[in-house]
């Protein structure tokens, strides 16, 4: 295994900051230390080359869990191994061979030109020149930012940044990435790019990577395996399509009518869920849709087109969250 | 090493990125160079000396002053407790650098530049004043004198080092540091030879390590101090530098157990 999590707990310790000027001078005497469980005993495997989704509401846990895989934080109990290392030791025999993007974080000099940074990662990972010259090729051409290399980070935009932090974190051809919201605030064309890129990075170097997103496309899209996690606890690790299967036991059936028609006149055949006199959308058991389908081509209703789908997996992520532990699922 | 020889380089395509703010840097230097020099100038123009000073004396300290803040204060250290605020410090986590030598590194960047500048701004002022100086001509001590200021410019950023760390208790880290600089300025000896003091406080500052920045370096080009003086000097400066650097070691690995990288 190339991750490897046991039991590992994060509290933070804060002060408590009542509002008010007088509050404030009361806060120079006498503080109130606070304890916040972020996360709470979590254990998980990950495998070589494996792409897993790391998803949970703001404040569940994920970034702190990603800030001691990467040795930024000291964990309060619990043991990590990533690469056969403890990430919070530091060593540099494993700071070499994992890299940590942050969409919210700039990791380039802000007022130079990527390729400055670009070079300075070089040395500091010791790359080789030929091997630098090589996989720098490689990245530009295939992240398309060959006539941004030389411009000041601070002029570029969002989506050239991002491209430009990949390009510097992979220079060294990391075993393990950590992506931690890599298309946060991006357009949708933009969002795409990272997402076929780290596609195709995942698939050609066999790169283990711990991907965290807040846009339910770059799960579906990147991610076979997910682990959820809420208030600090993991409630499932396993396939995204089986948590589909457990969490959402039905399917949609998407029916186009020629005419329009009643309500009651299908309401019989599953849970409507959206209507409207010439299209529905019905909810029914994932084990009867075929039937339903069948029998509502049978019948007199005049359908023109019908569709058999999976739940969007943005809902059934959704209710986890709002339903919380209560409804927790072990893969 | 290349690493850090790369991260200087860098820090100077920088701070040359910015001209109007290295200009601004500079031209407050030089405003204190001019107000420093006229106001030893008239206080010495009477009787050609003040204290035990002789007027080419004290133009040589302000003139040495000049170039050793140039060379020893540097700003760079004010970084860390912004990066600690706000979550930038993780950066020097994940990469396989010391953030020690990284931060040394860039503050040597920053005092080479200024340096250059400096001696360039001196040149300029002496040729138009035509102000006479005194000229050190043992290259004995010319020579320690430089060992001392390259020892000066190591302890004034571990110094500071320390006093930024403190960001790791306090947000508020930059207030504290803002206060130790002045206090460091003034009793440095950046403004007037510290010997023009009360005894009392000359013994004062010589138990601390700011008189060792400016003051020593200074007072050894002056030729003010015999051999065992200066050797006693430069093993203070040995020995503060060695202190501050274990603390600064005990003050960062207690620093990253409170870090929580906030911020990010």
């Amino acid at each position: 295994m190339i991750i490897q999590v046991k039991n590992l707990s994060k509290t933070y310790e804060y002060y408590k900051k009542a509002p008010g000027i007088w509050a404030s001078v009361a806060g120079l005497f006498h503080r109130e230390k606070l304890y916040k469980k972020a996360v709470k005993e979590i254990s998980f495997e990950i495998g070589e080359g494996e792409l897993v989704g790391f998803l949970g509401p703001n404040g569940a846990g994920k970034t702190t869990t990603l800030k001691m895989l990467s040795g930024i934080l000291y964990p309060t109990s619990g043991e990590a191994k990533v690469l056969g290392h403890t990430p919070w030791k530091r060593e540099a025999a494993y700071q070499k061979q994992f890299a940590l993007v942050m969409g919210q974080k700039n990791q380039l000099w802000w007022d130079l030109p990527a390729m400055e940074s670009f070079i300075l990662n070089k040395e500091i990972y010791e790359v080789p020149d030929a091997e630098f010259e090589k996989n720098l090729n490689e990245l530009v051409e295939l992240l398309d930012i060959k006539d941004i290399l030389d411009v000041q980070v601070r002029k570029l935009s969002l989506g050239q940044r991002m491209k430009c932090e990949l390009v510097a974190a992979l220079l060294h051809k990391p075993k393990v990435l950590f992506l931690d919201e890599p298309t946060i605030g991006l357009d949708v064309v933009a969002q795409k790019n990272i997402r076929d890129f780290v596609k195709h990075y995942n698939r050609e170097n066999k790169t283990t990577i711990l991907l965290t997103s807040h846009y339910m496309e770059d799960v579906k899209d990147l991610c076979k395996r997910v682990i959820i996690i809420e208030d600090g606890e993991i409630m499932y690790d396993g396939d995204l399509v089986k948590l589909i299967e457990k969490y959402a036991p039905y399917k949609v059936l998407k029916i186009t009518f020629e005419r329009d028609v009643e309500k009651s006149d299908i309401d019989r055949f599953g849970e409507v869920m959206e209507f409207e006199p010439g299209n529905v959308i019905l909810r029914v058991d994932r084990e009867k849709a075929k039937n339903v389908a069948r029998e509502i081509l049978s019948s007199d209703l005049p359908v023109d087109d019908i569709l058999i789908d999976e739940v969007d997996i943005s809902d059934v992520v959704r209710k986890i969250f709002s339903n919380g532990k209560d409804n927790s699922l072990k893969a | 090493m290349k690493k850090y020889l790369t991260v200087f380089k860098i820090s100077w395509a920088r701070e040359l990125e910015y001209r109007l703010a290295f200009f601004l840097g500079r031209s407050r230097n030089i405003i204190f160079l001019l107000l420093l020099y006229y106001v030893w100038l008239s206080l010495s123009r009477m009787t050609g000396r003040f204290a035990m000073y002789s007027a080419d004396e004290l133009a040589a300290y302000v003139f040495g002053a000049h170039l050793l803040r140039s060379v020893v204060f540097g700003s760079q250290t004010r970084e860390i407790a912004w990066d600690i605020n706000n979550g930038n410090f993780s950066n020097y986590l994940t990469h396989p650098v010391s953030h020690f030598w990284y931060m040394f590194w860039l503050q040597a960047a920053q005092r080479a530049l200024y340096f250059l500048s400096a001696i360039f701004e001196l040149v300029i002022f002496v040729f138009i004043t035509k102000a006479h100086f005194f000229r050190q001509t043992q290259w004995q001590l010319l020579l320690v004198s430089i060992l001392a200021t390259v020892l000066a410019s190591f302890l004034y950023f571990i110094l500071t080092y320390v006093v930024s760390l403190s960001a790791f208790w306090s947000r508020e880290a930059m207030g504290p540091r803002f206060l130790f600089e002045w206090i460091l300025e003034f009793s440095s000896g950046s403004f007037f030879p510290l010997d023009i003091l009360s005894k009392n406080l000359l013994a004062v500052f010589q138990f601390l390590p700011f008189a060792y920045l400016i003051y020593f370096p200074l007072k050894i080009y002056l030729g003010g101090w015999n051999a065992g003086q200066i050797a006693g000097g430069i093993g203070i400066q040995a020995v503060f530098i060695f202190v501050f650097a274990a603390l600064a070691r005990v003050v960062l690995k207690r620093g990253l157990m409170r870090y929580s990288g906030e911020g990010i």
